[in-house]
């Protein structure tokens, strides 16, 4: 399985590419939304993209909905983590069409539970053809 | 407007909560009466029904210890860079969370932050100031009410 974490702060990145790899995950990382989405379009999809709110250049939303309207991109399960924890914000990242929602501080195991909620957990069928 | 849920208490809560969350779990954050200046601050802006900004001041030790728990490494080998990086990422926690208990709509801003002991605005109201010691090192986390840059 591969991911693609999308957050303006290396620690965040490094928090999450540490937790990922630790589940197996293969890991790619960018530093925004916009650069995120060059490399969606770049074509190597990730299974799943998971993505910060704020950020320069592109927020999560912005990426989020980019993805969205892309038939070539749509796949790609999207997770967003940020410290925006009203429900108002939760509510438009799904309506956007987020797969889930997790809140900053988080913990290894609430996104090994997030990625089996998604399908995309051990054991879970769900596979990515490349 | 009045903002009841912005207690000392419930920053101090908050603070410790993410903190343990993202930092340390084992070493408590515990009161202290004064911190002195502290060497780097982070800070985030809430814009909206309410106007302020939440900062966190770091001793140059305790930045540099927060960071090498973050990034799970002895310290050594990070650069200024990832040291203000971690810095503006607990607080963008933090606030983000404290953030939730404002009325909406609310909007946070992306962390800025500088060296020194900047949460003293000039023209801010002056809603919390809370001294901690994190390891024997100081941190502050205050809260100004204003809409002055920090």
């Amino acid at each position: 399985m591969k991911a693609l974490v999308v957050d303006d702060s290396r620690t965040m990145r490094s928090i999450l590419a540490r937790i990922l790899g630790d589940l197996g995950i293969d890991v790619e990382q960018a530093v925004d939304g916009k650069a995120a989405l060059e490399r969606l379009i770049a074509g190597d999809l990730p299974d799943i993209a998971l993505v910060d709110w704020h950020m320069p250049n592109m927020t999560g939303i912005e990426l989020l909905n980019e993805i969205r309207h892309r038939p070539e991109l749509s796949r790609v399960r999207v997770l967003m983590v940020t410290s925006e924890s009203e429900p108002d914000q939760i509510g438009i990242a799904l309506d956007a069409g987020a797969n889930e929602y997790l809140i900053k501080p988080f913990t290894p195991d609430a996104i090994a539970g997030k990625l089996e909620m998604i399908g995309l957990g051990e054991g879970s069928t769900a596979t990515t053809t490349w | 407007m009045t903002i009841d849920a912005l207690t000392d208490d419930v920053i101090a809560d908050i603070t410790r909560t993410m903190w343990a969350a993202i930092v340390d779990d084992s070493h408590d954050l515990e009161d202290a009466t004064s911190s002195g200046e502290g060497d780097l601050t982070a800070s985030v802006k809430i814009a909206g029904t309410w106007n302020g900004t939440f900062f966190i001041t770091l001793s140059a030790a305790a930045a540099r210890q927060a960071a090498a728990r973050m990034f799970a490494c002895d310290g050594a080998g990070l650069s200024d860079a990832d040291i203000r990086d971690a810095a503006g990422e607990i607080i963008n926690i933090i606030g983000g969370n404290l953030k939730a208990l404002l009325p909406p709509p609310v909007t946070l801003s992306l962390p800025h932050v500088a060296h020194g002991g900047a949460h003293a605005l000039e023209g801010a109201d002056v809603l919390s100031d809370m001294h901690f010691a994190w390891l024997d090192e100081p941190i502050i986390v205050a809260v100004r009410r204003g809409r002055r840059e920090p």
